[in-house]
């Protein structure tokens, strides 16, 4: 079954990723220098870290948008740099994301947005499209928006819409990345909500990049803390926030006090 | 303790090779974006819509500003026509020396001129803003080639529409030229007419047309190019395309030369 018949369905079990060894320069600075991690099919990770550690970077790498100096990421046990640019795109196809800006497309209404992914890689009539954007807007709390333009959305519609797209295919895999960043605490609930509860009903694997702890202990079943390029502690949103290592409970705890060193 | 300065002569050879590999970079990338731009031909030659829109957008909408410069450049040429020749030439060689420096070089080089400062630029901040905002990222995410959906259409479109553009421009320039030598330079319509045919041939709109189709592509590719590696926020999409506007207008130049050392 594809991804896209997947989508009615909604009963997807997501992918495993495997992370192995990732290395990441980017103008001469060591970004990522032996990044390790291995998220089951089903999972919501959170990978946390300081602003500029290379989470958005990591992510990246999970879907092609980057390529690794050194190492390798698996999908379902595939290497990702190993695929043609016809595997690569029905790799993608299994994919959705969220970006931090939600990167709608400013010269498309919401609709088009939505339904962009399903007008070029699905064989959907326009009405079978139709329907599936007021789904998936319905998902998000947004029906009937879809005439509406990017300019005349807030930060947290703009956030959802993102969210709507990232879902229009029916992923088995979806990955935010700083899903709450610049929303106020209410929608930054808001949009955790949605979050969890379409990866439940997805029943996707999830990759939450975040410094938002919050988001961390409500939506992940696992955290990873990047620190220093590395996969630096793992554990349940619990132990991580209970951890006894001066680093973690410094990040933890936003103190400027301690082993980290804020970059002034 | 302050480090001692190395010697300018390693400081200039420095640079120099710094400049030489950076350009050897970006020729390198704008050969292979050409070539991916070519090999998503007959891709795009399936979805013709994309291409369509892009032919009206880079096209059409330029029609109305070819027109009102090719307009003035034939009136301007008459008239200088009509005073260099006071006295000295027959009336008729007004209509040669405008048919003549009108197809062979006025219309397609200051078509391409103005075309490339509205289309080179319009390309180039358009992809540029969709790179930076992470739109372009957004597309390969939703498994829509980027090469295919943003670069070909346009690049594909400008080779198209320019001829059809230069064609309209040579004739609306002599039409421009005739009214000022009729009015102002007082030739009547048959002499002016004669002239232009007297020393017309099917070559010079041959030569016209490759011009047109030359100008074309390096109208668009340069737009396409320099806004497709846009880095950075809103400065480095000024900086784009300042680059497409004066590459643009330089090779068009260039270009011009050599096709006229080569076929005139």
């Amino acid at each position: 079954m594809s991804s896209t018949d997947r989508a009615c369905d909604e009963n997807g079990v997501g992918c495993s990723i495997t992370i192995e060894g990732l290395r990441k320069s980017l103008g001469g600075q060591p970004v990522l220098r032996d990044v390790n991690l291995r998220i089951p099919p089903g999972e919501t990770i959170g990978i946390v870290g300081r602003s500029g550690c290379g989470k958005s970077v990591l992510l990246k790498h999970l879907i092609g948008l980057m390529w690794p100096d050194a190492g390798r990421v698996l999908i379902d046990g595939r290497d990702l740099g190993e695929m043609d640019r016809e595997e690569l795109y029905r790799t993608r196809h299994r994919f959705g994301m969220l970006f931090q800006s939600a990167a709608l497309f400013d010269s498309m209404n919401v609709g088009e947005n939505i339904a962009l992914g399903l007008v070029y890689n699905t064989d959907r009539t326009p009405e079978e499209i139709h329907d599936r954007v007021a789904y998936c807007l319905g998902q998000v709390g947004l029906s009937g928006l879809e005439t509406k333009m990017p300019s005349e959305l807030s930060g947290g519609m703009k956030k959802r819409v993102g969210l709507a797209r990232a879902i229009a295919l029916g992923p088995e895999v979806m990955l935010f990345d700083e899903p709450t960043t610049g929303l106020d605490p209410i929608m930054s609930a808001v949009i955790d909500e949605v979050i969890a509860e379409l990866v439940e009903k997805l029943q996707t694997t999830a990759v939450v990049v975040t410094h938002d702890m919050r988001t961390v202990t409500t939506i992940c079943h696992r955290v990873a803390f990047l620190h220093r390029g590395v996969i630096f502690a793992e554990g349940t949103p619990e132990e991580i926030t209970h951890s006894e290592d001066p680093v973690v409970a410094q990040f933890i705890s936003g103190s400027a006090d301690g082993p980290i060193k804020p970059r002034r | 303790m302050k480090l001692p300065r190395e010697p300018a002569l390693i400081r200039i050879v420095e640079y120099a090779g710094d400049r030489f590999i950076r350009l050897s970079t970006a020729v390198g990338q704008l050969v292979l974006l050409t070539f991916e731009m070519i090999g998503r031909l007959p891709q795009l030659l399936r979805t013709p819509r994309i291409l369509l829109a892009q032919m009206d957008a880079i096209g059409l909408r330029s029609l109305p500003l070819v027109i009102f410069a090719s307009l003035f450049t034939g009136a301007v040429s008459a008239a200088q026509a009509g005073y260099q020749m006071q006295g000295y030439a027959p009336p008729s060689l007004v209509g040669a020396a405008v048919g003549k420096a009108v197809i062979l070089e006025l219309a397609p080089v200051l078509a391409a001129l103005v075309v490339a400062g509205r289309v080179s630029t319009s390309i180039a901040a358009e992809l540029g803003t969709m790179r930076v905002t992470e739109q372009i990222d957004a597309l390969e995410t939703m498994a829509i080639d980027p090469v295919w959906f943003l670069a070909s259409p346009r690049f594909f479109a400008g080779l198209l529409m320019m001829p059809l553009l230069v064609i309209i421009a040579s004739f609306v320039a002599i039409m421009g030229g005739y009214a000022v030598a009729h009015l102002g330079v007082g030739v009547s319509t048959a002499t002016f007419f004669n002239g232009v045919k007297m020393f017309f041939e099917a070559y010079d709109v041959l030569v016209n047309q490759i011009k047109a189709f030359i100008f074309g592509g390096v109208v668009s590719l340069s737009g396409v190019f320099f806004g497709y590696r846009t880095r950075g926020g809103a400065e480095g999409v000024g900086q784009s395309t300042i680059n497409a506007i004066v590459t643009a207008s330089v090779l068009i130049l260039v270009f011009d030369y050599i096709i006229a050392e080569v076929m005139i």
